[in-house]
């Protein structure tokens, strides 16, 4: 019988094959090479759709997984199109045209491989990477404010990632695995567990632009290209938080859930305040 | 005889640390943050021949290839190139009550393992607690991007510390995290040189 489970990895390394090819052999293609990536990825994970779910060593994929691999591949597909003649308008631009479809689609690739794998640590590995993948598609445009959003982002989003790094080693140090299957197995029910729980909300919660360490979400929104700021927002973030989800699925607390509830709350009220007496139009919408 | 080696160590970065609080030179800051990556390389180097663990020898080796070989001396070749940015212009705190903060800051680390994870493990842990919080205080106390960098590259190297007292992550992770940082680092320093100091006062990133 024909092994399938191959065919969630697809997407991942599709992306990260034509980052290959378009950043080192053919740059004058690298247009053509993402537009083929993007469809070749949006047909894998439609393939995805009709296979069971997979819980092995290296993958833990169900049907959330392939709800963010569709919505991935889908909003990936858009920017592409959408970059082609926008990326022409930006003048002065930091990066070339090659070198900003290679590090979209390798950032596309960290945040494929993130919501596949089975593993908390790799998980995190995935999503920093899409930090610095990202880093220099936020300052595009190459004036001094894009290029302090950009800075602010990779440091205020680096520092945070420390910390949901630091929750991954409690919960490793509480259970001796970070296999999400092996997890929910053991329904963990220490306090250091939960510790580790609460630090990975604050510091996945910095990536997703949770209270209190959102303030770079309005700088880069606003100071990216449009295309980047859509995938930001329709992709980066909710990835951000799939591994919060994989943590309440395996340790549905009270107190947990009371102070998720507490940071999103907070969020909502700063958000409303602030938005009141904003002007810039990608930075009241962020 | 391994647990007195590790407060030695702990003892030793939080040190340095606060030395990196009272420069003013970042190329000082730099090779001080070399000299800490270079004990903990040592340390861990030291450990997994100790107790015979290929992976930590791995691990130590790759530590000191990045932290201590590659990164600060990346560091110091982008920082030549800018010599307007060898010196923090301005310390908004100022020297004696970094240093201050910094002990309270010990203080505190030590408060609160007490309070939270007394029951969990040994007094080790408030160690890499008082290094994180350090190197958070680095990263809010300067305003030079290259003092910033270093701050959270000691919170990163507080991780290592965390990971010998809790018996370390994955093999695999470990490696994707050295490789994360070299990332993190490549990327900063080019956003780094292209970026200028005072730009604070822009209305665009007000609110």
């Amino acid at each position: 019988m024909i092994n399938f489970e191959f065919i969630y990895l697809l997407p991942c390394l599709i992306s990260f094959i034509a980052s290959i090819i378009g950043f080192f052999a053919f740059k004058r293609f690298a247009k053509t090479i993402s537009i083929v990536s993007s469809v070749l990825c949006i047909l894998s994970v439609i393939a995805g759709f009709w296979e069971p779910t997979v819980q092995n060593n290296y993958l833990y994929v169900d049907n959330l997984s392939k709800v963010f691999s569709l919505m991935i591949s889908i909003v990936y597909l858009s920017v592409v199109i959408f970059s082609i003649e926008y990326i022409n308008h930006i003048e002065n631009k930091l990066i070339k045209v090659h070198q900003y479809f290679s590090l979209l689609n390798i950032f596309v690739s960290a945040l494929f491989a993130s919501v596949v794998l089975n593993n908390l640590g790799l998980i995190w590995v995935g999503i920093e990477a899409t930090t610095f993948t990202s880093a220099l598609l936020v300052s595009t445009q190459n004036d001094s404010i894009a290029v302090e959003a950009a800075y602010r982002y990779i440091i205020i989003v680096s520092v945070g990632l420390i910390i949901s790094l630091i929750a991954t080693l409690f919960i490793y140090s509480s259970e001796k695995t970070l296999s999400i299957f092996s997890l929910l197995q053991l329904h963990p029910t220490d306090s250091i567990f939960l510790l580790g729980s609460l630090l990975s909300i604050i510091g996945y919660g910095t990536k997703a632009g949770i209270f209190p360490m959102y303030t770079w979400l309005p700088d880069a929104h606003g100071k990216a290209p449009a295309p980047v700021s859509a995938i930001f927002s329709a992709v980066l973030l909710p990835v951000s938080l799939y591994p919060l989800i994989r943590i309440f699925e395996i340790f549905p607390n009270y107190y947990l859930s009371l102070f998720a509830f507490s940071l999103g709350f907070l969020s909502v009220a700063t958000a409303a305040i602030i938005a009141g007496s904003q002007t810039i139009y990608k930075r009241l919408f962020a | 005889m391994q647990n007195n080696i590790f407060i030695l160590v702990g003892f030793i970065q939080i040190i340095l640390i606060v030395f990196m609080q009272w420069q003013s030179y970042i190329s000082t800051t730099i090779k001080t943050f070399d000299l800490s990556s270079w004990i903990l390389g040592i340390f861990l180097l030291a450990i997994g021949i100790i107790n015979r663990e290929p992976t930590l020898i791995i691990l130590a080796i790759l530590t000191i290839l990045t932290r201590a070989i590659f990164i600060p001396r990346y560091l110091l070749k982008t920082i030549k190139k800018d010599i307007w940015r060898v010196r923090e212009s301005k310390n908004p705190l100022g020297v004696s009550l970094s240093i201050i903060i910094s002990i309270c800051l010990a203080l505190f680390s030590y408060g609160l393992y007490s309070i939270a994870l007394s029951n969990s493990g040994s007094v080790l842990e408030s160690i890499p607690i008082t290094l994180m919080l350090q190197g958070a205080f680095l990263i809010i106390s300067k305003s030079n991007a290259y003092n910033q960098l270093i701050g959270y590259l000691v919170m990163e190297n507080s991780i290592f510390l965390f990971g010998y007292i809790f018996s370390g992550l994955p093999f695999i992770v470990e490696a994707g995290i050295v490789l994360d940082i070299l990332g993190i680092v490549l990327v900063s320093s080019i956003i780094m040189r292209l970026r200028k100091e005072n730009i604070d006062n822009e209305e665009e990133l007000y609110g």
